[in-house]
C-alpha cells in the first residue's frame, strides 16, 4: 500500500506537471480548445488513477494478495495494514 | 482539483464522481474489516473467555492479548482518522470494560499481567483520556 501510493503520488505530479506545459504552450486565448483537451486528459487520468489504487488497495489488502506476493513481513494481515489503507484512501479522497 | 464548475465545463464531474464513489466504497469496506478484526472479533472471543470459566490460561486468551497487541500497533499516525479512532475506541471499551475488569478482579499473578498491557496502551490516553482513566481505577 505505502509503494502503491507513493508511486500513485509521482503519477499524479507527473501528469499535473504535463498538463501545465502543454498549457503554457497553447495559449489559452488563441488556442482554447487545446487547452482544453489538455485540461481533460490531465484530469481524466488522474481519476483514472485514483480508481486504480482504490481496487488495488483493497485487492492487497482486504483480499490478502500482499500476503501471497510476500510484500509484507507479517504472515496474515492484520489492523495496523488496514489503519494505513485507510489512510492513503482518505488523503486521496480529499485531493479528489 | 479543479472548482466544480470547471469540472462540468470539461466534462469531468460524472468521472470525478465515479472514483469519489469507489474510493468511498472502499474507505467503508476497510472499516468494516477493521472493525470485524479489533471490535466483532474482540466481543465475541471475550465471551467464549468469559464462558469458559474465565481462566487467562488457554489459546482463546492469548487470541485476546494477540487483540491488545495489535491496537497497540495501531500507533499514532494512524489514529489520524475518525472513523479509525472510531473502531478502536470500541474495541478499547470492549477490552477495559470487559476482559481487564475481569482479569483484575481475579487478582495474582494476572494483575501484574495486565498492568503491563495498560502501560502498552498508554498512548490512547491522549485519544480517549475518560476511558483510560477509567481503565486505570
Amino acid at each position: 500500500v505505502n509503494l502503491s501510493f507513493l508511486v500513485l503520488c509521482e503519477w499524479v505530479s507527473e501528469y499535473v506537471k504535463v498538463g501545465r506545459i502543454l498549457s503554457n504552450i497553447f495559449d489559452i486565448q488563441a488556442y482554447p480548445s487545446h487547452h482544453q483537451q489538455v485540461l481533460t486528459l490531465v484530469y481524466e487520468k488522474t481519476f483514472e488513477l485514483m480508481e486504480l489504487f482504490a481496487g488495488k488497495g483493497k485487492e492487497l489488502i482486504l483480499d490478502f494478495k500482499a500476503v501471497a506476493f510476500g510484500k509484507i513481513k507479517s504472515k496474515t494481515i492484520n489492523a495496523k495494514h488496514i489503519c494505513l489503507l485507510s489512510n492513503c484512501l482518505s488523503v486521496v479522497s480529499k485531493i479528489a | 482539483m479543479l472548482l466544480p464548475e470547471k469540472l462540468d465545463t470539461l466534462g469531468l464531474r460524472d468521472k470525478q464522481q465515479k472514483a469519489l464513489a469507489l474510493l468511498q466504497s472502499t474507505r467503508q469496506q476497510v472499516i468494516t474489516k477493521l472493525s470485524a478484526i479489533l471490535s466483532f472479533k474482540t466481543d465475541s472471543q471475550i465471551a467464549e473467555f468469559l464462558k469458559g470459566g474465565g481462566e487467562l490460561s488457554g489459546k482463546t486468551s492469548n487470541s485476546l492479548v494477540g487483540l491488545f497487541l495489535q491496537m497497540v500497533e495501531i500507533t499514532d499516525e494512524y489514529l489520524v482518522g475518525e472513523e479509525v479512532r472510531q473502531v478502536l475506541k470500541a474495541a478499547f471499551q470492549s477490552l477495559t470494560q470487559k476482559y481487564i475488569t475481569h482479569l483484575l478482579l481475579k487478582g495474582g499473578k494476572q494483575t501484574a499481567e495486565v498492568e503491563i498491557l495498560i502501560e502498552k496502551l498508554k498512548f490512547l490516553k491522549k485519544y480517549f483520556p475518560e476511558e483510560y482513566d477509567t481503565l486505570l481505577q
